[in-house]
Order: structure tokens, then sequence, then C-alpha cells
């Protein structure tokens, strides 16, 4: 750049000059001013020389004034300045000397004063004050005085040249601050003028230019792009020029581009405001969807919250099995959901007559309210009947209930039926205290509730008809007699009671302990095991098929009958097996002695018969002569009374099986007869007995059925002939005494065991041995015997020592000869 | 001429069985009892016994079995007559060694019969 050269070497060239000048001036100024301060220094130090001198001669008087105090007045007093002086005066001098070293004139008159001071102390001074102190003479006073004299005329003469010396020096002093002064003003003006020139230079040279410049660049500001600067010479301004012109130029061309992107920004502006109607419309539709969205967030929350209602009321539900429980749950929330604060729920007892039974209740006393509730009850029934709700409002006085312990007014009345399929199964009734009906939210919050309560209040009905019929069951197995038992593959399943004893009875040990028993194991319990062993081959063959078997248990003889069958489901699937197991040892010994009773009775029939039939069969073939035809006839006439008789034996054992009574013809009668005749009847059907018969003389009167009493004394006599195999005598005997008449028949038999003789009076019983030494008898007689003497209020019994025989005997109330009974 | 024993505690029945055959040619013995019945056989060895099977003392299946281990009594036809009507009953008799087994009541002819049947044709005549 050669222009650079131009204004700024010009402004470093008059910087440079002005500063020059400026130093110089300030330079001599200094100069002047150092000559100045040095002109009154050297005052200063003149001064202070005459104050130092002034100090030692006033100590060269104390000295002299106070050595002479002394002398005169020997006041010790006048010492003290005298010693001070004389320790103060020689560096007082010396002082004074180090001032004036300077000035070798000066100094050497120090010199002498010092001398003659030291003179003075030693020679004058200190002699005089020992002297007045050893009271001696004392040197004469004028010497002192001479000598004090000559030392202040040294001090004069000194201070008299030191003034001098001050007074020069001081007015060189003035004259340096004069010029001092003077070289001041020449430098201030000298200053400004250069001042002055240097701004003038540069106003014409640098501010012209600028000015113009920012004219210019004024114009530009205001708009206006074609103002331009002239470009004058070649230093930095016109390049200042030439640039701002080219700015102008550059700008100039920017606003061209400017404009016409503005026109394209004017376009885009267009288009952007379309998009931005697009947005807003846009945004108003999202708006509409956001609001249609907070309305859906709300019913969900609402749903949610329902749904967490209904899940906890499904929990507790699921939780409470039974009836009771359920019922409280379901009241809870039903009255939760319906904002009420008292209920009951009545739910269908499952009766023919559709009443309802109250199960449940929320705040309320359950004795005050109906136990029963009638298909056509008030407003709880008709809601069952209709199966929607019922509501009904009150005013506050007109419903009171008994509720949290006092009474309260009930404003609202809801009665949900719980509906089940097409059933009401229950109704909830439910009292609201606050006025006015239910919302219809609430409403229908309530109505799904039901609906769950329903399902569940017929699962718990279901279930309570499930366990009742369960426990009928189980009752039912409990209480039969027979052994009832369920097996399938896991073992038994199911045993009643019996079952347990039974299994105790027929295997000796316990359910437990038989089930893991194989059929061989328990074989040997039986009477017979083969029996036993193809019964279960075939069992195992033919699950399907029932089957009966009789089971004889060897070791106690009892018997046992079986019946095995399968068991289906509903499905027809098998379930197992059950086994009734009935013990049948009275059966089966029943039905030998009826079998051996038919046998018996047969045999006594045919006893008879066979005379009869023998004897009219030969009377038939041989037409025999009158004395033998009689005596047949006598024999077949005697057979078939004895034939008759057995006949009415059975008969009337018959008769008292059904009617429990003998019909009697009761009338006043002597035994004793009745027993002579029965003792010669007996006595002639056996040679080898005897019979004696010892009656009282007095009469043995009863009221009684002749031809009955005649029965017992016929048996008693015959069983006493057939139990004395042997033959011997038949005591028989009778008495009064105490109210009764008496008779008895006494054999010398085989006699009765005494673990048989419990049972001598039973039907059908036969004395053991009887059937295989060929005693005859049906075993009715005693059984027999017994009723009729009990008929007439009075008793039998017996004594009787196996191998010794049996005494018999029978006692009737008796009744006073010629009296009344 | 054959012997014919007759056992039973019925009178009446002795005298039947007696009555019937009396239009044959027997000597004809009874016993009321099981025990006169051993004896009186032992003794006289008859040639047919009537066996009443409801007796004292012995019964007549008892004194069945007691006449056949007696090898004296080899020769000897013991029909049972009895009214034990039961087929176990015929089994035991039969078992016992009786030969025959009658039930009463029985028709003379019947018995009669049994007689032919068992000792022969000649034994009536």
């Amino acid at each position: 750049m050669s222009g650079r050269g131009g204004l700024t070497a010009r402004m470093v060239l008059l910087g440079a000059a002005l500063a020059v000048v400026v130093g110089l001036a300030i330079g001599a100024m200094l100069l002047t001013i150092g000559a100045m301060r040095h002109a009154a220094r050297m005052a200063r130090h003149s001064e202070q020389v005459l104050a130092s001198a002034n100090r030692a001669e006033k100590q060269l008087l104390d000295l002299e004034t106070g050595a002479r105090g002394y002398a005169l007045t020997r006041d010790a007093r006048f010492l003290a300045p005298w010693r001070t002086a004389r320790s103060t005066l020689p560096r007082q001098t010396e002082g004074l000397a180090a001032l004036v070293a300077d000035n070798p004139a000066q100094a050497a008159l120090v010199q002498q004063i010092a001398a003659g001071t030291g003179a003075y102390l030693d020679d004058y001074s200190t002699p005089l004050v020992d002297a007045v102190r050893e009271r001696r003479a004392l040197p004469s006073p004028t010497v002192g005085k001479r000598r004090i004299d000559a030392l202040r005329a040294q001090f004069a003469r000194f201070d008299a040249t030191e003034q001098r010396l001050a007074d020069r020096r001081r007015t060189a002093s003035d004259h340096a601050a004069a010029r001092a002064i003077a070289v001041g003003v020449v430098v201030l003006v000298a200053g400004v003028a250069l001042l002055l020139a240097f701004a003038a230079y540069l106003g014409r040279s640098v501010a012209a230019p600028v000015r113009r410049v920012a004219a210019a660049a004024d114009r530009l500001a205001a708009g206006d792009l074609s103002a331009r600067v002239d470009v004058r010479g070649r230093d930095e301004l016109a390049r200042l020029a030439r640039s701002f012109n080219a700015m102008a130029d550059a700008l100039q061309q920017g606003r061209d581009e400017l404009d016409s992107q503005h026109h394209e920004l004017e376009i885009q502006t267009a288009e952007l405001e379309d998009q931005q109607q697009q947005l807003a419309d846009a945004n108003d539709e999202l708006r509409a969807q956001r609001d249609e969205l907070e309305h859906i967030t709300a019913s969900l929350a609402d749903e949610t919250e329902r749904q967490r209602l209904f899940a906890g009321f499904a929990d507790a539900l699921a939780i409470d099995a039974a009836l009771p429980d359920r019922a409280a749950t379901t009241l809870r929330a039903l009255a939760r959901a319906a904002g009420a604060q008292v209920g009951a729920l009545y739910a269908a007892g499952g009766r023919a007559d559709g009443r309802h039974d109250l199960v449940g209740t929320l705040g309320l006393d359950p004795a005050s309210l109906p136990p029963r509730l009638g298909r056509d009850d008030g407003l709880p029934g008709r809601a069952i009947a209709e199966r929607e709700t019922v509501a009904a409002a009150h005013d506050e006085t007109t419903l009171r209930v008994a509720a949290f312990g006092r009474e309260t007014a009930v404003r609202q009345e809801l009665h949900v039926p719980l509906v089940y399929g097409e059933r009401a199964v229950g109704v909830a009734s439910l009292g609201r205290t606050a006025p006015g009906a239910l919302d219809p939210r609430s409403r229908e919050l309530l109505g799904h509730l039901a609906e769950m309560a329903a399902i569940s209040i017929s699962n718990a009905l279901a279930t309570t008809r499930a366990q009742r019929l369960g426990d009928i069951n189980r009752a039912v197995l409990d209480s039969v007699r027979d052994g009832i038992l369920m097996t399938n593959e896991d073992g038994v399943v199911l045993a009643n009671p019996p079952a347990h004893r039974l299994t105790k009875a027929i295997l000796g040990v316990t359910i437990d302990e038989a089930e893991p028993l194989e059929p061989t194991d328990v074989a040997a319990r039986f009477a017979d095991a083969e029996a036993f062993l193809s019964a279960a081959d075939a069992m195992a063959a033919n699950p399907d098929e029932p089957r009966f078997d009789e089971l004889e248990v060897a070791e106690s003889g009892r018997v046992f009958e079986r019946y095995s069958a399968p068991v289906r489901g509903a499905g027809g699937e098998r379930l197992g097996r059950t086994t009734v197991i009935r013990e049948i040892t009275a059966e089966r010994e029943a039905e030998r002695l009826k079998n051996e009773l038919m046998a018996t009775v047969s045999h006594e029939l045919r006893t008879p018969l066979a005379s009869i039939v023998g004897f009219t069969e030969l009377l038939l073939l041989r037409d025999p002569e009158r004395e033998v035809r009689r005596s047949h006839l006598e024999t077949v006439h005697a057979e078939a009374r004895r034939l008759a008789e057995l006949i009415d034996d059975f008969l009337d054992l018959q008769r008292l099986a059904e009617r429990g009574r003998l019909p009697l013809e009761r009338r006043r009668l002597d035994l004793r007869p009745l027993v002579s005749d029965q003792a010669r009847v007996f006595a002639a059907q056996s040679g080898a007995h005897t019979l004696a018969v010892r009656m009282p003389a007095e009469a043995l009167v009863t009221e009684g059925d002749p031809s009955r009493i005649r029965q017992v004394l016929a048996n008693l006599l015959s069983n006493a002939i057939k139990y004395s195999p042997d033959g011997g005598e038949i005591g028989v005997e009778g008495w009064a005494r105490n109210g009764v008449v008496g008779v008895a028949v006494k054999d010398p038999g085989l006699g009765i065991p005494t673990a048989q003789q419990p049972r001598v009076f039973e039907r059908f019983y036969r004395a053991p041995g009887a059937k295989e030494r060929a005693i005859g008898g049906t075993g009715l007689g005693l059984a027999l015997s017994r009723e009729i003497v009990e008929a007439h209020d009075g008793r039998i019994g017996f004594e009787s020592v196996e191998g010794q025989g049996s005494r018999f005997w029978f006692e009737l109330p008796s009744t006073a000869p010629g009296g009344q009974p | 001429m054959a012997k014919v024993l007759i056992a039973d505690d019925q009178a009446n029945m002795r005298k039947l069985v007696r009555l019937t055959l009396e239009s044959g040619r027997f000597d004809i013995f009874e016993a009321p009892d099981g025990e006169t019945a051993l004896e009186v056989a032992t003794r006289e060895r008859p040639d047919l016994v009537f066996l009443d099977w409801t007796m004292p003392g012995r019964s007549g299946v008892e004194v069945c079995r007691a006449l056949r281990e007696d090898h004296g009594n080899d020769g000897m036809r013991i029909v049972m007559l009895t009214a034990r009507s039961q087929p176990e009953d015929r089994e035991t008799a039969h078992e016992m060694g009786a030969d025959d087994y009658i039930t009463k009541p029985f028709s003379p002819i019947q018995l009669l019969e049994k007689v032919r049947d068992v000792l022969g044709p000649e034994a009536l005549l």
C-alpha cells in the first residue's frame, strides 16, 4: 500500500517534533528547579549550623553560671545544669564540626572553639567545682570570665561568618526560583502554540475527507444507495472513500438481490399463511379428538372403578362359599352401589310354594323382619314376581326402621330381584336414608351386581342343596344296618359304619388293614375258601355283572350275604363297585329252624296219619269182625284227635303270630280235676314212666279257659316223658298260696344246659340232642304254654340241672272258692 | 317161615304192621325202642326188619348201622318205616345200610308189595 506512508508518516513526524520541543522545555525547567532546590537547601543548612552554634554557646554559659553559682552558694542545685552541660558540650561541638565539614574555614574555627571549651573545663571549671566541694582556695573568677569571653568571641565570629554565608545562599535561592518561573512560562507558551498548529493541520487534512465520507454514509443510511465519495490523493482517506464506494456498490447490488428475495419471500409467506390455515384446521380437529379422548378416558376410569367393584365383589363371593356369608357380601355390595344403609336379602328356599327365606340383613335386626316371603308379599314379592327392580319413595315420617341402634327414616326403598336365567333366586330389599331417586349409572351398576349376586346365590343354594343331599345320603348310609362299601382302583372310597363293623367281624381286621390283602390271604377265613376264591375270580372276569355270594366265616360260624354290583355315573362310565354286606346268620338260622320245623311238623302229622290211613285201609281191605273193626276205629279216632290237636297248636301259634293274643273263654274252675285227667292220659302212653300226682285237699280255683289250661298241662307232661328217655317217676304237685294257684311237673330226665335255658320258651326251640335222640315235638309246646299262662295273667318258669332233670311250673291268679275273682 | 322184626315206639304202628303181615306166614317180633330192637335182632336174626327212625333210646338209623356192623346179619333185609320224608333222610338211611325206605303214612298193600320185593314172592304164600 503506497498510500499508507502519507498521512500516518506526517502525523508521526509532527508528533515527534512536538515531543522534542516540549521535552527540551521541560528539561530546561527541571535544571532551573534543581538549581533552585540546591540553593534553598544550602540556605537551610546555614540556619541549622547557626542554631547548633547557639545551643553550644548556651551550654558554655550554663557551665560558667553553674560553676560560679555553686562556688558562691555551695548550693548543689547549681551543679545540675553544670553537669548536663559538661557531658553534652563535647557532643555539641562535634556535631557542629560535622555540619561545617564542607567549609574548611568554619571547620577550623569550630576546632578552636572545641579545644578552648575543653581547656576551659579541664583547667578552670572542673577544678573550681572540686575546690568548692573540697573547700579549697578558689581560682580567680576573672580567669574564668576572661576565658569565657574569649570563647564567646569565637562563637560570635563563627556566627557572623555563617550568617553571611546564609544570606548569600538565600539570595542565590531566590534567583534560581525566578529563573525557574521564567523558563516555565516560556515552555508553556511554546507548547500551546505547537498544539494549536497541530490541531489546525489535522482539521484540514483528516476531518474534511472524513466528513465527506460521513455525509455519503448518512445518505446511504437514509436509503440513497447512489451516494458516492470523490476520491482524492492516495492516502488512507482515499482508500476509505474507495472502500466506501465499493461498499455502496455492494449494498446496491445486495438490495437488488434483496428485492428479488423479498418478492420470493412474499410468495412463500402467502404459501405459509395457507399452510397455517390448514394447521389451524387440523388443530381444531385435534382438539375435538382430545375432548373425545378425555371423555373416553373418564368413561374408562369410571368403567375401571366399576370393574374393580365387580372384581372385588366376585372375589368376596368366591371366598364366602356358604349362603349366609354370600348373602352378607351381596348385601354390602348392593347397598354400596345403591347408596343404601339398610337392607335384607331373601333367597329361594327351593320349596314348591316358591317362598323365599330371609338369609341376611344389613343394619337391621333379623327378628324384626318376616322370616319368609311369599311370591305376592308386598314390594319385594312384586320384584320377585315381575323380575324387575321396584322402587318406592317415602316421606320422612312414613317409614321408620330400627337400624344403627336407633330409629331411622327410610326415604327410598329399592327391591332388586336376583334373577338367574328365568328364575328369581332372591330379592335384595335396600333402604336409603337419603331422599331422591338413584341416578341411572348407579341403577345400571346395581343391575350388574344383582346379576352377579344372582349367579352366586344360585350357586350357594345349589351347594346348600347338594350339601343337604350329601348329608341325607350319608345319613341314609349310616342309618342302614347293612354294610355298604364303594371301591375303585384307588381302594375303598366309601364305607359306612356297619361296613367297618362287618369287615372286622368277617376278616378280623379293619378295612384299612384289609385293603392290601389278596383274595388268597383272606380266603382261609371262610368255611368255603374255594367258593370265595372262585367268586373273586368271577368278579374280576366280569366286572359289569352284579353278584350275590354267601360267605360263612369258619371261625365264628356267622354267615354274611355279599351283594356286589358295578356303580355307573350319569354318563354310563364305571365309577367302581358297590358291595353291600349283610349278616344273615339269624336268617340262615331261622331258615334252618323253619326247615327243621317243616320236617318236624311233617313228621308229627304223618305219625298219627299213618295210623289213620293204615287202619282205615285194613278195614276197607279185610272187612274184619265187629270187635276188631271197633278197635281199629278207636285207634283211628284217637289218632285223628291227636292230629287235630297238633293242627290246633300250629294254628294257635299262627294266630298268636298274627294277633299277639290268644282268645280265651275264661270261667271259674278247679285245677285239680284237669291235672288228674291229663296225668291219667299220659300215664297210659308210657310204660317206662310212673306218674306221682300230689294235690292239696282244697280246690285250686282260678278263672281260666279249661281247654287252654289242659293244653299247658299236656305239654308239660309230654315234655317230662319225652326228655326222660330212661323212664322214671314224673312228679306232679299243686298248691295255693299268696293269692296264686300253681302246678309243677318234675322229671328225672336230661335237664337243660345252663347256656340254653334262656331260649327254652322261644318258638321252635328244641332241646339240644332232641333231634339226635329222635325226641319228637314241634318246638312249639312251651312257647304256646307261655302265651296261654301269660294270657291268664299268670307266669311260667322252670328249674333245671343238666343231666338231673327239670321242674316246670306255672301259677295263675287264685279265686277264693265260691267267691268272686 | 321168615322172621320179621317190627321196631316202633308207637304201639299202634306195631299193631298195624303186624295186622298187615298176618295174611302171610311170618314169625313176627316187636320192639318198642332201639335197644330192644338190637337185642331181638341179634338173638333172632330176622330176615326182615322194619325200623322206625324216631324212637326213645337209640334211633332207627343207629340201630340199622349197628346191625350192619355185625356180619351175622349179612343176609338181613332192613326197611326204614318212618314219618321222616326228606330226601336227605332217605340218603342217610341208605348210607347206614337200609335196603328200602317207606314213609308214613303208608298203605298196607304198599307194605306187602315191599315185603314181596325184599323177601321174594314166596314169603307171602
